[in-house]
């Protein structure tokens, strides 16, 4: 016996035989546009586009009431706060950031093992092996600049139109703590490509925590941090994990305290627009407001949008991520920096308050009370990171005019001069004292990509225009085929000729081809040996010459040469 | 024109179309980017090789691979024509693995391949899998760069000027000048390295000083006495002789073998000597070394 349901179940059938079908097509239609979308029904899907103004009850707020997504996000905004000035979308960007930095990163999850035995073969494969496996990178790092950035000026952005002002005091805060947790995610994941650049950049990035007082508290720290005394197979694991799940949740769970602070709050109006003292975020009137279907939705789709044109059309043409030689622990290249969000650190724990003294001509004070690393490397800028984090607090002008914060606007205005002033003192550009001759050779064949210098002058030369054959400074006879061959020795010549420290400096050249398509290239400096401005003698009488070599390879298909 | 919402969507779709076209492009061109990027890298492993190549293998094995006597075999092409030989032996290993195996676990024991030459260390290991220094990426540089002689093709063996007398102690020789023969002993022949070197590197003239060899200081009084000593096992009659076959044939009998044995029954002088010098140069030598009394 065929089983009876109380009520018929209108079928597809009945249903077309009672409306016709082309109603019956719009009824389900309908219905699962009005699912997807959490409660927009289609002719109000056609009123959006038509830009019809809502019915009473307006639908287009179901979705922030009926869908997760959206119940989140405010149903309307202010209309000051549509335009580009004052929020110049910093927030929203570095929240599109991390997602596309969570799924480009998945995608290199998916062909990289945390050892450093395999890491940088890792590396290699997604460059050599992976379709779209440089693309995907280059993206993953260009988006991880551009967060940094993007956090950076956001805060810069709501100091300055002093948005972090009552009631939004804890909101800062928390901007802060996701702005530290996203130059540690990025700093995290410098190191996995275990490359030359990232191992001793993070190798800077660490040795800090190890002055953290007192003593045994500082090894214990640094012992978590690397996992041994040193950055090896353990710190690469750790750096991994910090990078992959631990900062991610942690970013993650603050962007949300962050985020429903934000609404909770409003987006805080441009500070002409409101009476010293009020905070009218939340009072909108209905004139101003701009729902957020679909104006709003538009708006920020354009901006992603944007966001990821620029990004994948930037690592397609403009931009390589860096993969240098693999990590070498016992070979420190010359110059060797921190990633350029913590170049301003370097140039603290180059010490300007020591640089300061020594200039002055004063005497230095002694180590045991004065120790230069902790206090620049770790107290001075756990001072700051604390000073951030209260700042709204200890903030008693309650006006956001911009005329009544002059003291505070000069004061971030100093604090972005001192930031960009210790981040050039970062730079090897500054107070990095090596002997001169070695300097010449980093400038013109560094071992390592230098951060200053690049690849090198001698690495632009085509290799057709290596031509073997002995070159002296002294008396420059290059090919005529060899024109950049001829201006690299030419401004080598000016170089150390130019140069007060190498005294009657010159340098032989050798190019020698060693194999087919490889080519030897060794610079040796003489200069004579000073003291005291005056040549030093050897037991002959005869000034002490004085020699540095040093030799690289070329080979042809290795890219440089700058085709 | 447009109101602001369309003119976003009109942007929006420009955006996403250039963002999708730019995906196609470097679709249809990432097959030639990899392998492109493969050539660069294996062009930089060479570049590394090269320099490892030089510190730390250049010693034993030559700058240009050609071999050090005493110290190194040669592999351009030495190393290439042992895989042959090998492979028709049934060796089943591909030629990268098998230079790639002899770096990193190095050579315990002295190789059936060209075993008349005597080298006095064996090859270490330079892996760090095996106790050694190197990385297992600088291992896979070196290999490259070796490889890479063969690029060119094998560079063929440097054919010497002279007819050598090797270790043939039956060629008759011609008269010796002394003369000519204390040049022969202070000149410096350049050696395969390119390092040269003369016999006075490792033979002194004083008596009793050990350089590396013994002191020649009173050999031809000496070599008298050798040939007539009851545990002398060489073929020698005269003083004159028993030189020679010192030269060509150190191994012959060795003298206090626990100080100038690299291993038991192997001399450290180097074997090959004898392919560095002419009938004339021998006898010439030999004639010099007679006058030390």
């Amino acid at each position: 016996m065929a089983l009876r349901w109380p009520e018929p179940i209108p079928t597809l059938q009945k249903e077309v035989q009672q409306y016709g079908w082309r109603r019956v097509i719009f009824m389900h239609l309908d219905e699962l546009v009005t699912r997807v979308t959490a409660g927009i029904p289609l002719t109000e899907v056609r009123n959006i586009i038509r830009g019809e103004p809502p019915p009473r009850p307006n639908p287009r707020v179901k979705p922030h009431t009926e869908g997760f997504i959206l119940h989140i996000k405010p149903s309307f905004y202010h209309e000051a706060v549509t335009r580009l000035y004052p929020t110049f979308r910093l927030g929203l960007l570095s929240f599109y950031l991390f997602l596309i930095e969570t799924i480009t990163g998945i995608f290199l999850m998916i062909f990289y093992t945390p050892s450093p035995l395999v890491a940088y073969e890792n590396m290699l494969r997604i460059l050599n092996n992976v379709p779209f496996g440089q693309l995907m990178r280059d993206i993953h790092r260009l988006g991880a600049e551009a967060m940094v950035v993007a956090v950076m000026l956001h805060m810069l952005r709501t100091f300055f139109t002093a948005s972090y002002k009552r009631p939004r005091q804890f909101t800062w805060a928390t901007g802060v703590i996701l702005l530290v947790f996203t130059l540690f995610l990025s700093f995290s994941g410098y190191l996995l490509p275990w490359d030359q650049l990232s191992y001793w950049a993070v190798t800077i990035g660490t040795s800090m925590a190890e002055a953290t007082p007192p003593p045994a508290l500082g090894r214990i720290v640094n012992l978590i941090l690397r996992g041994a005394p040193d950055i090896g197979a353990a710190g690469l694991l750790r750096f991994y994990l910090l990078h992959v799940i631990f900062l991610p949740l942690l970013l993650f769970f603050v962007f949300f305290v962050h985020y429903y602070k934000v609404v909770r709050h409003g987006l805080s109006l441009p500070p002409e627009m409101e009476a010293v003292g009020d905070d009218t975020a939340r009072k909108v009137p209905p004139e101003k407001r701009v729902p957020y279907i679909p104006d709003i939705a538009i708006q920020e789709a354009l901006w992603g949008i944007a966001l990821i044109a620029f990004l994948v059309i930037g690592s397609a043409f403009f931009y390589d991520a860096p993969l240098e030689q693999h990590a070498d622990p016992l070979n420190t290249p010359l110059h060797t920096t921190a990633p350029w969000y913590f170049l301003w650190l370097q140039g603290l724990l180059k010490d300007p308050f020591l640089l300061a003294l020594d200039r002055l001509g004063l005497p230095r004070p002694p180590a045991t009370i004065y120790n230069s690393k902790t206090f620049m490397g770790v107290i001075l800028p756990g001072l700051i990171l604390l000073f951030l984090l209260i700042m709204p607090y200890l903030d008693f002008n309650i006006s956001r005019r911009y005329r009544d914060r002059r003291k505070a606007l000069v004061a971030g205005l100093v604090g972005v001069a001192a930031w960009t002033l210790l981040t050039y003192m970062g730079t090897p550009a500054f107070a990095v004292t090596s002997s001169a001759d070695v300097e010449v050779l980093q400038e013109f064949m560094p071992l390592n990509p230098d951060p200053l210098f690049g690849e090198g002058r001698v690495r632009t030369i085509p290799y057709e225009q290596l031509i073997p054959g002995t070159y002296d400074t002294r008396n420059l006879q290059p090919p005529a085929d060899a024109p950049k061959l001829a201006q690299v020795l030419e401004e080598l010549k000016h170089r150390i000729e130019g140069d007060p420290q190498l005294p009657q400096g010159y340098a032989i050249v050798r190019i020698q081809e060693v194999q087919s398509g490889l080519k030897r290239f060794e610079i040796a400096i003489y200069w004579t040996k000073t003291k005291n401005g005056q040549p030093v003698l050897d037991p002959e009488g005869k000034p002490v010459i004085e020699e540095s070599k040093r030799a690289i390879y070329l080979h042809r298909d290795s890219g440089h040469g700058g085709e | 024109m447009f109101d602001l919402a369309t003119r976003r969507i009109i942007g929006a779709t420009v955006l996403m179309l250039a963002t999708v076209i730019t995906i196609g492009m470097v679709w249809l061109t990432e097959e030639q980017r990899m392998a492109r990027f493969e050539a660069m890298h294996k062009a930089k492993a060479i570049e590394n090789g090269a320099l490892l190549y030089e510190q730390y293998c250049a010693t034993c094995h030559g700058p240009d691979g050609e071999g050090v006597p005493g110290k190194g075999p040669s592999l351009n092409p030495g190393v290439f024509q042992h895989y042959e030989q090998l492979k028709a032996q049934g060796y089943a290993n591909s030629l990268r693995n098998f230079i790639k195996l002899t770096i990193a676990a190095g050579r315990p024991i002295r190789s059936t391949y060209r075993a008349e030459e005597v080298y006095a260390e064996p090859m270490p290991t330079w892996s760090q899998d095996f106790g050694g220094p190197m990385r297992p990426d600088q291992i896979e540089n070196l290999v490259e760069f070796i490889l890479n002689w063969q690029a060119a093709g094998a560079a063929p063996a440097p054919t010497p000027s002279f007819t050598a007398v090797g270790s043939d102690l039956t060629q008759p020789l011609p008269p010796g000048d002394p003369k000519r023969g204390e040049a022969l002993w202070n000149q410096e022949v350049k050696q395969a390295s390119g390092i040269a070197a003369s016999c006075k590197a490792c033979h002194s003239l004083k008596p009793g000083e050990v350089l590396v060899g013994p002191s020649l200081a009173g050999i031809a009084t000496r070599a008298a006495e050798r040939i007539r000593a009851p545990d002398y096992k060489g073929q020698a009659k005269t003083p004159e002789e028993y030189i020679r076959e010192s030269i060509q044939q150190p191994s012959a009998y060795i003298v206090e073998p626990d100080k100038y044995a690299a291993a038991p029954g192997v001399s450290k002088m180097p074997a090959t000597l004898g392919n560095q010098m002419s009938a004339q140069d021998l006898a010439d030598l030999i004639a010099f070394l007679m006058t030390l009394k």
